[in-house]
């Protein structure tokens, strides 16, 4: 399983170890609103297809967000 | 036996044609590739000016009429699906209705749903012709998006086209050609595609208050929230077609053709991979004329017909989906 990282430079066509912990849509230019779209379709992709009910994903643009989302949802483990 | 057929189907589409490079006019720093790579869109066709949903419903009815599948005064229910009417008040059916010269023994009335509508339409019109209410129906379907967005809203504008569709629906002997349905809708939706103050409920706030529309007029603009609706019909939609497809006891390989709402690539790319879906299954055809909301599934019905993509007999599985959160699928047998 990929990392949440790794995932998203993948989905911005990003170069490996581009994306830090630290990275949201404020610092990261690729990831403005269409970008944000292929973010939630390749972590969707990744987890096959649990993430479409997590609502909460659509307005977490930042790692910080995302990961606290999944881990909250079980999808991510510690 | 009696069944309900959707019998002819015709569409009329704005008459003004923006191919994604005119967006750079507005919007000079827009990334045209990324746009065009998420919303699979090169061109919309869009209304000219003045002209109005009611006038591409009345030329997409004209040119079913023309086809003498159905005398004019033959129709006795007219509905008209729509979220940009004439006018809040009278019904802009009842316009309709006069426009096209049908009698005045038709029911006539409008339905506000968006990309949805056909289907919810569909569902109507069968009902009603079930019922004795009806013997011909025309259910129009249209929409000028185009008018309520800002020219430099960069989620609406590249998506949206402006167009009708006119489909008539009778009364045949023999099996039922429309059905089963699933309806459904979520109002947690609303907000995530709106326009705030266009009706009596509230002011928009300020920085929606006076867009630059693409008509040129500043009025309150669509907001739509991407993201939020993509993952909504990432859950909702592949839901509502394993439901219908266990309601019509059919198993997915035995569609002929799913004909989604042609909201746009992203939305579409995701529900296939959901459904896991073979490609040349899903009828794609809104790259060079836009989202055309509640006439986009009937134009692309029209459209897989005359590609050859559908032919008669054979089984068609609809699903609209989009602002309220409001959705619907249903199965056709296309004799069109």
């Amino acid at each position: 399983m990929k990392s949440v990282e790794a995932i998203i430079e993948r989905a911005l066509g990003l170069k490996p170890g581009s994306i830090k912990d630290d990275a949201s849509a404020k610092t990261v230019t690729e990831w403005d609103s269409l970008g944000h779209l292929k973010v939630l379709t390749e972590l969707d992709s990744e987890f096959d297809g649990k993430l479409a009910e997590i609502d909460a994903l659509a307005e977490a643009t930042s790692i910080k967000q995302i990961r606290e989302i999944l881990l909250a949802k079980g999808v991510l483990t510690g | 036996m009696k069944g309900v057929r959707v019998s002819g189907i015709e569409f009329h589409l704005g008459g003004l044609r923006e191919p994604n490079q005119d967006l750079l006019l507005d919007n000079p720093a827009w990334d045209l590739s990324a746009i065009e790579q998420a919303t699979g869109i090169t061109c919309r066709s869009l209304a000219k000016e003045g002209e109005c949903a009611s006038d591409l419903a009345v030329e997409a009815a004209e040119k079913l009429l023309v086809r003498g599948l159905v005398r004019r005064e033959e129709i006795d229910a007219l509905i008209f699906c729509t979220q940009t009417p004439d006018y809040l008040l009278p019904t802009t059916a009842c316009g309709i209705q006069e426009r096209l010269k049908l009698s005045t023994a038709t029911a006539a009335f409008d339905i506000n749903l968006g990309c949805s509508g056909f289907v919810y339409g569909l569902a109507i019109a069968s009902s009603m012709l079930k019922n004795g209410l009806a013997k011909k129906l025309l259910l129009l379907t249209a929409d000028t998006y185009s008018r309520l967005i800002s020219k430099t809203d960069r989620t609406c504008r590249p998506i949206f086209g402006d167009g009708a569709a006119a489909t008539l629906l009778e009364i045949v002997e023999g099996r039922d050609e429309i059905g089963p349905f699933e309806l459904g809708t979520d109002g947690r939706g609303g907000d995530k595609l709106i326009v705030r103050g266009s009706g009596l409920r509230s002011t928009p706030p300020a920085h929606e208050a006076s867009a630059t529309t693409l008509s040129g007029s500043a009025r309150a603009a669509m907001k739509m929230d991407g993201a939020g609706v993509m993952m909504f019909t990432m859950s909702a939609v592949p839901k509502a077609v394993s439901a219908l497809l266990k309601k019509a006891e059919l198993g997915k390989d035995q569609v002929d053709l799913y004909v989604f709402h042609q909201a746009s690539r992203s939305v579409l790319d995701n529900i296939v991979r959901h459904l896991d879906l073979p490609d040349e299954k899903v009828f794609r055809g809104f790259a060079e004329i836009g989202n055309m909301v509640s006439a986009s599934i009937p134009i692309a019905l029209k459209q897989a017909s005359d590609q050859g993509r559908l032919k008669p007999g054979q089984k068609v599985l609809l699903a609209g989906f989009g602002v309220g959160y409001s959705w619907g699928t249903c199965m056709l047998t296309w004799n069109a």
